[in-house]
Formats: C-alpha cells, sequence, structure tokens
C-alpha cells in the first residue's frame, strides 16, 4: 500500500500515466516495499524478473557481468524512477543486477500483481510499452556511439545524460546528482579509466566541468553539447 | 473570439525548454540561427539569454524574435 502523500508522485510518472484516481489506488493497493542498506541487491542478473520496482528514496546502480568477470555499468536510478520493466514480460530472466548505493527504499509489484492491473487497465500495458521503447532507444543510440565515435563525445553524451536524468542546479553549474565515480564513466562509455581521467581533466582545465570525490557538476553545458554534437 | 495579448516579457526568465514546450512556433527561429537547443537534454537548465551567449547571438535580438512569434500565438 502507497502512502497517501506519495501518489502525487505515482501521477508524474509516464507508466502511472492518463490513469484514473480509482484506478491509482488499486496500483497502490497491490504494492509492497523493500528497504535495502547499501550495497545490497534488489535482484540479480539471470534470477527469474518477479518483480518491477519503483524506487522511492536512495539511488540504484543497474550493472551487467560478463562472461569474464568485467562489471558495467548500464545505468542509474533515482528516486520515483521505474526499473525492471521486464518482470511484465512473461517468462522473463532480469537482465542486470540492480544494486542500492545508499540506502534505499523501493515500492514493487509482483508478477502476478502486474498481471492482474494490466487486465483491468489496459492503458498499463501501453505506457510500459512506450517506456521499454524509449529504453531500446537510448540503448541502441549508446551502441551507435560505442560503434561510431570518438571517445571524446560519448562520455560528453553521456555526463549530458546523466545531467538530464539526475541534474540539479547550484551555483557552480548542474550537479549531477548521483555518486559517481570515473570507473563508472568508463564503463558506460566502454573506455578505460586512464581515457576518462585524462578527458575529465582537460575539460575541467577548460573549465568546461568541475570534478570532485564522485561528483561532477556542468559548468558550461554548451561546452559539452558542442563536443558531443561535434559543433563548430 | 479570444483576444489576443502581448506576450509578457518576462517568460524570457523561462528555461529555453519550457519556452519551446509553451510555444513550439518558436523552433523556426532557433534552428534559423542554427542553434540545436530543439532536443537538447540541456536546453532545462539554459535561459534564453545564456542560449544568445552560446552562440555570440545578440540576446536582445534573440528575445525579440521569440516574443513576437510567441505574440502571434494566442495560447498562454
Amino acid at each position: 500500500m502507497i502512502d497517501p502523500a506519495d501518489l502525487a508522485h505515482l501521477k508524474e510518472i509516464p507508466f502511472f500515466q492518463r490513469m484514473s484516481d480509482s484506478e491509482l489506488r488499486k496500483v497502490s493497493a497491490l504494492a509492497r516495499a523493500r528497504s535495502l542498506e547499501a550495497d545490497e541487491f534488489f535482484y540479480l542478473q539471470g534470477d527469474p524478473a518477479e518483480m518491477l520496482f519503483l524506487l522511492k528514496a536512495g539511488r540504484v546502480k543497474l550493472i551487467q557481468n560478463s562472461a569474464d568477470g568485467q562489471q558495467i555499468l548500464l545505468r542509474m536510478i533515482g528516486p520515483w524512477s521505474l526499473f525492471a520493466v521486464v518482470a511484465l514480460v512473461e517468462g522473463a530472466v532480469y537482465p542486470v543486477s540492480a544494486q542500492a548505493v545508499e540506502p534505499s527504499l523501493a515500492l514493487y509489484w509482483t508478477k502476478n500483481a502486474l498481471m492482474e492491473l494490466v487486465r483491468e487497465i489496459p492503458g498499463l500495458a501501453l505506457n510500459a510499452m512506450q517506456m521499454m521503447s524509449e529504453r531500446v532507444q537510448e540503448y541502441q543510440d549508446r551502441l551507435r556511439e560505442l560503434a561510431t565515435e570518438r571517445v571524446e563525445r560519448r562520455l560528453a553524451r553521456a555526463l549530458l545524460r546523466l545531467g538530464s536524468q539526475a541534474g540539479k542546479r547550484v551555483p557552480e553549474g548542474i550537479l549531477i546528482d548521483l555518486p559517481l565515480s570515473r570507473q563508472d564513466l568508463a564503463e558506460m562509455t566502454g573506455t578505460t579509466l586512464f581515457t576518462v581521467s585524462r578527458i575529465l581533466s582537460q575539460w575541467e582545465a577548460q573549465n568546461i566541468i568541475l570534478t570532485g570525490r564522485e561528483k561532477v557538476i556542468i559548468r558550461f553545458p554548451h561546452g559539452l553539447v558542442r563536443i558531443a554534437e561535434d559543433l563548430p | 473570439m479570444k483576444e489576443e495579448t502581448p506576450a509578457d516579457p518576462s517568460i524570457l526568465n523561462r528555461s529555453v525548454a519550457d519556452l519551446l514546450r509553451a510555444w513550439p512556433e518558436t523552433i523556426p527561429v532557433f534552428l534559423k540561427h542554427r542553434m540545436v537547443c530543439v532536443g537538447c537534454c540541456m536546453a532545462a537548465f539554459d535561459s534564453l539569454a545564456d542560449a544568445a551567449e552560446n552562440y555570440q547571438l545578440s540576446s536582445t535580438q534573440l528575445e525579440n524574435e521569440i516574443l513576437s512569434v510567441v505574440r502571434r500565438s494566442i495560447r498562454p
């Protein structure tokens, strides 16, 4: 059951859009909550996809392990974002692991609850398709970037994407409000820690960004846009 | 018929993303100046004056062009 104060947040989430108050109450009645300490996992890659999560507080990273043990950061999740939409698909397994970066609280719906909801509220299935297609589009863009673009452009795009997903205005610029290490950025852009450090230092000297411990502030957004879009 | 009112210049304090959302009619102005604000994920953080500075344009001229398009539109 969701706190009535949270219903307003629910309405803002694309997955729950165009739903009546009574439908939202039904969604809320079937929700459960799970809270985790930092470094614990909501689910592991390869587990049967049995639950859809909505992060209420904290930060979660979605990571994928390759066969040779390498770990890749695919996405950072902030409050009021859904993850594990794959739970709507019959017989699916989680393609990634979801690990709490800090103490986190998530609402979740079991597969049975989801199936019940989709049968009663068919609009939910359309909203889920919309969400999945946006994710596919984003990953297609990233695949194209990996295959065709210079590392500088990939890194600029990754920072812009993170800025739009988790950016917060601060006096120095736009703070990417996530604990973000250089290793995370290297994993997201398919390059080495050394290369990321070299490029970030260069951008810092040009006053495009400001970095701190696990922190990036975009000081001059257009500077990054110019690199990402190869503008003159 | 709803009467057209002059756009309040305070709309210029809104972010570029807000302006584009409220008045998509202004898109051609950005395109004319070869600005990539349309669809840019940083448009939510920049004002029109920031955008003008980024492209070394006169902010007064850009703001006037946007206001004149907004004034021709009857939507809020």
